[in-house]
C-alpha cells in the first residue's frame, strides 16, 4: 500500500477522458506548436510572476509548510511554487505549463483555516498531477491564437463544448482529492461554498448532519436536468463554471454518503 | 521642479509619439473621451473629498501636493471599491484623482500619501492622457478606418512599455510625497497580495527574484501580454519594487532627497522605532568622523526618531556633523521633533521663537513661553527660562472656572462638549498629547470637531492646527482680541484675533462650545 495518494484514487473518469480528448485534438496540438514557437509559456510565467507575490519560507512559513505537506501526501518530488494576488474575484488557480505553480487570492486565503487550506492545496496539486495545468494553458493559447492565426474557427467550435465540460468536471477530481486528504465530509462539502458564501451562511447548511440543508436544492436541480439533450448541449457550450449541485452529487456518490 | 523622472521614460514616450496609429488614436481620444464624459461619470457616482467630507484624506492630499510642488488644484474623489490603488481620470490639464474606499480603510497616513503621490506624479509628468488612452484603445481603434490588427497590437505594446516606465517615475513621486520609500514599497506589495500584519514583507527575497521576458517576442507574444496584464492588479509589481529600491539607494537620491535615501530600512537593515533608537545611541557613541555622524543622524531621523531629529535640527542650524549650515532645514527638523514631543526640541524652538530666529514673523514671546512650558517638566533649561522670564499668565481661579461652567450648563444643558468632571483621565491625557497642553494647566472643556480638537484650560484656549504645533491663545491675549464668528458654507467658523479655533454647524449653536467661549470672553473683559 502506498504512503501517498495515487492519481487513480482521485481522478474522475470524465476528467481523464475529456482531458485526453482535448490533448488529442488537432487545434490543441497546433496551439502547443504555437506556444513553443512564440515562447508563450515564458511570457505567461513572466507576467504572472512579476505581478504576484511569491510566498516563501520567509514571508509565509505556515503556508509553505502546508504546501510541502500536501506535496508529500501526493508523492510529488518536485516542489511547486505558490504565488498570491490581491483579487476579490479569484480563489485559487493552477498556472504554468512545464513548470506549474499555484496562484491564490489573498481574499480567498483569509476565508480558509489551516485544515481547509491543506485540503485545498492537496486538491489543486492533485490537479497538477493529473495534468490540468497543461490543458488549461493550451486552451488559453488556443483562444488567443484564434484571433491572430489561421486556425479554422470550426476547430474551435468542435472543442468548445468539450473544453467547457472538462473545465467543469475537473472540479470532481479536486473534490475527491480534498476528501481523501481531509477525510471530513463536513469540510469537503463546505469547501464547495467557501468562494461564494461566508462562514455564517455555510454553517446554516449543517453539513455535519446526515441530511444537510443543501439537499433540497440538489433535488430541484435534478428535476430540471436532463429534460432536453439539446438544452444540455447548449448549456455545455455556454458555461465553463463548475455547477455546485453536480459537484455535490458527485462527491456524495464517491464518498458513499 | 523636482526631477525624479525615470531615465528611459522619455525615450519610450518619443517612440510612442512617432507612431502613426498612436497619433490617430490621440486625435480620436481628444475628441471622444478626453475629459468631460469621463469626469462627469466620476462626479455621478463618487464622493468629492473636501475638508468637511473627508478631513483626514483631504489633509494628506494637500500635504502630498505640497511635497511634490504641485501648485494647481486637482479635485479628489472617493469611490467604493476593493482595489488598493487610485486612478486619474480625464486628460492632462483637466483631470481628477479617484481613490478607492479600500485604501482609506486599510492604509496608514503615509501609505495614503504614497498612493496619492503616485497619481500626482503621473499628473505632474503629463502621463494622464496616454494612460487613459490605453484604457480606451479598443473602442478608439474601431473608429479609425484601415487600422489592421498588427498595427493595433504594435501600438499597444509600445504604450505598455512606456507605461511601465511611467509607473517607475510615479513610484518615485509617491516616495517623495510620503517622505519615505517604505510606504510605496508596502503598497506595491499589498496590490501584489501582501497582507500587512499577517506576513513578513520579504523585500530582500523580492530583490533577488529574477524573471526575464524572452528577448524577441513576436506579435502573438505582445498580444498575449496585452491580454493578461490588465487583469492583474499590480502588473510589473516586482520590477517596480526593485526599481524603487535601486533609485532610493542611488547617489542622485542621496544627494537630492537624503531623507528618502535614509528612509530605506532595507538598505540599512533596520526596521522600526526600537532599532532606530538603538542605532542612534550606537552611532553617536561609536562613529568617529563628523560625516559619519551626520549620515547616521539623517538615517535615524528618517526612521522617525525624535531625538535624532532634534540633533539633526541643531546640526543644520549651526553647521556641524558634516552638514552644511541651513537654518530653514534645521528649524523644520526641530519642528518635527517638537511635534513628536521631544523636550529638547521644544526648548530649542522656544529659544528660536524668543529671539526671532525661527524663520517666522520675528520675536514671538508668547509662542516661546508656551513651548518652554511644554518642555518645562522634562527640560531643566526650559524651567530656568520660565523662572527668569516670570509667570505672566492670566489664570482663572477654580471658583471662577466652576461658575463659568455652571452658567454654561444651566443655559445650554444639551451641549455636546465635555466639561471638567466628565473629562476622564484617558481623555485628559489624549488632549494634552494632541494639543500640547502643559501639565500645570487644568482642562475645563474639550470637544472634537471635524476631525480636529479644541480645549479650554484655566489659562488658555488650545486648538489643533493642520501640520503645525497646535494653536494656543492665552487668556491674556483673548481678553484683548476679538471673538468673532462668520459663516463658512453651512458652518460657523469661530476665530479669536483672526485665528480660526473652532467650527460648528449653524443649527447646532446651542449644543456647541461657542456659547462657552462667549461667556469666557465676557468673564475676561469684565
Amino acid at each position: 500500500m502506498s504512503d501517498f495518494m495515487r492519481l487513480t484514487d482521485y481522478q474522475h473518469e470524465k476528467d481523464r477522458g475529456l482531458a485526453a480528448k482535448i490533448l488529442d485534438n488537432a487545434a490543441v496540438k497546433k496551439a502547443l506548436e504555437i506556444a513553443a514557437e512564440y515562447k508563450l509559456e515564458d511570457i505567461y510565467t513572466y507576467v504572472y510572476k512579476s505581478s504576484c507575490l511569491r510566498l516563501t519560507q520567509e514571508n509565509a512559513p505556515g503556508i509553505i509548510a502546508l504546501l510541502r505537506r500536501a506535496e508529500k501526501m501526493l508523492g510529488m518530488t518536485q516542489p511547486v511554487e505558490i504565488y498570491m494576488q490581491h483579487n476579490y474575484d479569484e480563489d485559487i488557480r493552477i498556472c504554468g505549463f512545464h513548470s506549474p505553480f499555484l496562484l491564490i487570492s489573498a481574499h480567498y486565503l483569509k476565508a480558509l483555516d489551516e485544515k481547509m487550506l491543506l485540503g485545498i492545496l492537496v486538491s489543486r496539486l492533485a490537479g497538477i498531477c493529473a495534468g490540468h495545468h497543461r490543458v488549461l494553458f493550451l486552451l488559453e493559447i488556443l483562444e488567443l491564437a484564434i484571433g491572430y492565426m489561421s486556425i479554422p474557427i470550426l476547430a474551435d467550435l468542435a472543442i468548445g463544448g468539450i473544453s467547457n465540460d472538462w473545465k467543469r468536471c475537473r472540479y470532481y477530481t479536486y473534490d475527491r482529492a480534498f476528501y481523501l486528504a481531509t477525510g471530513s465530509r463536513e469540510m469537503t462539502l463546505r469547501q464547495l461554498f467557501v468562494p461564494v458564501l461566508d462562514n455564517e451562511q455555510i454553517d446554516r447548511f449543517c453539513f455535519e448532519c446526515e441530511q444537510d440543508g443543501y439537499e433540497e436544492q440538489v433535488h430541484m436541480f435534478e428535476k430540471k436536468e436532463g429534460l432536453d439533450d439539446a438544452l444540455e448541449a447548449a448549456n455545455s457550450i455556454l458555461s465553463n463554471q463548475a455547477w455546485t449541485p453536480q459537484r455535490y452529487r458527485e462527491i456524495r456518490a464517491f464518498a458513499g454518503w | 521642479m523636482q526631477d525624479y523622472r525615470y531615465p528611459n521614460e522619455e525615450k519610450a514616450l518619443n517612440i510612442v509619439l512617432k507612431n502613426g496609429v498612436f497619433k490617430a488614436l490621440l486625435s480620436a481620444f481628444q475628441s471622444v473621451s478626453a475629459s468631460l464624459t469621463s469626469i462627469a461619470r466620476v462626479m455621478d457616482h463618487c464622493l468629492v473629498v473636501t475638508e468637511y467630507t473627508q478631513p483626514r484624506l483631504h489633509r494628506l492630499y494637500r500635504k502630498a501636493m505640497k511635497m511634490l510642488d504641485i501648485p494647481y488644484e486637482v479635485p479628489l474623489y472617493l469611490d467604493e471599491g476593493y482595489v488598493l490603488t487610485a486612478k486619474t481620470v480625464g486628460t492632462d490639464g483637466d483631470c481628477v484623482v479617484v481613490i478607492s474606499s479600500e485604501c482609506l480603510e486599510s492604509c496608514t497616513d503615509e501609505q495614503l500619501m504614497a498612493v496619492l503621490g503616485h497619481e500626482l506624479g503621473h499628473i505632474a509628468m503629463g502621463h494622464v492622457r496616454n494612460i487613459n488612452l490605453f484604457g480606451e484603445i479598443d473602442m478608439l481603434l474601431s473608429q479609425i478606418p484601415k487600422v489592421g490588427m498588427v498595427a493595433a497590437v504594435g501600438v499597444k505594446a509600445l504604450l505598455l512599455d512606456w507605461m511601465r516606465y511611467a509607473d517607475f517615475t510615479a513610484d518615485r513621486a509617491a516616495a517623495i510625497a510620503a517622505g519615505s520609500v517604505m510606504p510605496m514599497l508596502q503598497m506595491i506589495a499589498c496590490s501584489m497580495g501582501y497582507e500587512a500584519g499577517k506576513m513578513k514583507l520579504d523585500v530582500r527575497g523580492m530583490l533577488q527574484d529574477t524573471c526575464m521576458l524572452p528577448e524577441k517576442i513576436g506579435l502573438l507574444g505582445k498580444a498575449y501580454i496585452q491580454q493578461i496584464q490588465p487583469t492583474l492588479e499590480a502588473p510589473n509589481g516586482l520590477w517596480r519594487i526593485q526599481e524603487l529600491y535601486r533609485w532610493s539607494a542611488s547617489w542622485q537620491c542621496r544627494k537630492e532627497w537624503p531623507q528618502l535615501h535614509y528612509s530605506n530600512a532595507y538598505l540599512f537593515e533596520l526596521e522600526g522605532e526600537k532599532d532606530a533608537a538603538a542605532a542612534y545611541e550606537r552611532g553617536m557613541k561609536t562613529l568617529e568622523t563628523d560625516n559619519e555622524r551626520g549620515l547616521a543622524l539623517l538615517h535615524v531621523a528618517a526612521l522617525g526618531n525624535a531625538k535624532a531629529m532634534n540633533e539633526l535640527g541643531m546640526a543644520y542650524l549651526l553647521g556641524y556633523n558634516g552638514l552644511t549650515q541651513s537654518p530653514q532645514v534645521g528649524v523644520a527638523y526641530l519642528k518635527r521633533a517638537a511635534q513628536l514631543g521631544n523636550a529638547q526640541a521644544l526648548f530649542h524652538l522656544g529659544m528660536l521663537c524668543y529671539t526671532g530666529m525661527d524663520g517666522g514673523k520675528g520675536q514671538d514671546r508668547n509662542m516661546a513661553m508656551r513651548l518652554m512650558r511644554m518642555a518645562a517638566g522634562r527640560e531643566e533649561r526650559a524651567k530656568r527660562f520660565l523662572d527668569e522670564q516670570g509667570e505672566d499668565r492670566l489664570r482663572l481661579s477654580e471658583g471662577t472656572v466652576q461658575a463659568l461652567l455652571d452658567a454654561y450648563r444651566a443655559e445650554f444643558p444639551h451641549h455636546s462638549c465635555l466639561l471638567l468632571d466628565a473629562i476622564s483621565k484617558k481623555i485628559d491625557n489624549y488632549a494634552r498629547a494632541f494639543l500640547y497642553i502643559p501639565p500645570d494647566e487644568t482642562i475645563c472643556a474639550a470637544e472634537v470637531f471635524f476631525g480636529k480638537m479644541i480645549a479650554v484650560t484655566d489659562c488658555a484656549v488650545y486648538s489643533s492646527c493642520e501640520g503645525e504645533i497646535p494653536l494656543c491663545i492665552p487668556f491674556g491675549e483673548m481678553a484683548k482680541e476679538q471673538l468673532a464668528g462668520k459663516m463658512f458654507y453651512e458652518d460657523r467658523e469661530v476665530s479669536i484675533g483672526g485665528r480660526v479655533v473652532y467650527r460648528y454647524v449653524e443649527e447646532e449653536t446651542a449644543r456647541s462650545m461657542m456659547p462657552l467661549l462667549v461667556l469666557l470672553k465676557k468673564q475676561l473683559t469684565a
